[in-house]
């Protein structure tokens, strides 16, 4: 019997301070996101960072998956790519900017990467950078993946020295990955089929 | 005779295969550029445009517009 009142004694104190823990974690966390929320108009890119990218986000609002995915995960994206600038353009000038560029309607939201620090392999500079269609995508799982595609490919090619040359040998490997897959009779879908 | 039908079936066959496996990367590739679109000579105009933006303040990093 006393085994028992000592057994249910260490239990209630061991309980006790794992709720305590839980509501200091709670605590934290909350006043992390309400700090991170007091100031949304300031810069996150500091004197202190390098930027080699400028990330337009483009969207005018369609009621799609993509929006949705892009919604749910883009504090994430700049997370990992926190030396980068990040521009959004809300539903206004998205809209106003499509408006111009017409073939690009229905393929947003869209971010658009600058590549800051490119090289000229011509006399006339172009422009050099690429962009992610991500309105493009129809499934949730598919979007999802083309976002971490995404944001693991700015992070491991910052340093990249021609990062136009980059993003084609990887869509090259990912299109020939994808057939393997086919052919070896994988059965989940591909980022191309959504 | 039936031994002739068949190596003819036989290749046909991985012809077919091979002819599919071909279409299917190149699908996939087309369809991943479209998706992961590196910027050419004709997107000039629309990255001027954002750069300008940026420029003159109608764009802030990291300000998000309520949608």
């Amino acid at each position: 019997m006393q085994i028992f009142s000592e057994m249910s004694g260490r239990l209630q104190t061991a309980l006790s301070r794992a709720e305590k823990g839980l509501e200091l974690v709670k605590t934290n966390g909350g006043q992390q996101r309400q700090a991170g929320q007091t100031e949304p108009g300031s810069a996150r890119t500091g004197p202190g960072k390098d930027p080699r990218f400028r990330i337009f986000v483009i969207d005018t609002g369609w009621n799609s998956v993509a929006r949705k995915v892009l919604q749910d995960n883009i504090d994430l994206v700049r997370d990992f790519n926190d030396e980068e600038e990040v521009y959004f353009l809300g539903r206004d000038k998205s809209v106003a900017l499509l408006r111009q560029h017409s073939r690009l309607i229905g393929h947003d939201p869209i971010i658009s990467v600058h590549d800051l620090r490119a090289i000229h392999r011509h006399r006339v500079h172009h422009v050099h950078g690429f962009r992610l269609h991500l309105g493009m995508l129809r499934e949730e799982d598919a979007a999802l993946r083309a976002l971490q595609m995404f944001s693991r490919f700015l992070r491991m090619n910052r340093s990249a020295r021609d990062l136009d040359k980059v993003v084609r040998e990887n869509l090259h490997k990912q299109g020939l990955a994808g057939a393997i897959e086919i052919i070896g009779g994988a059965g989940h879908k591909h980022l191309t089929e959504g | 005779m039936f031994e002739r039908v068949t190596d003819v079936v036989m290749g046909a066959v991985l012809a077919i295969g091979v002819a599919y496996v071909a279409y299917e990367v190149d699908r996939r590739q087309k369809k991943l550029r479209e998706i992961f679109y590196v910027l050419d000579g004709e997107d000039r105009a629309i990255f001027d445009q954002l750069e300008d933006m940026v420029r003159t303040g109608v764009l802030t990093p990291d300000h998000r517009p309520a949608t």
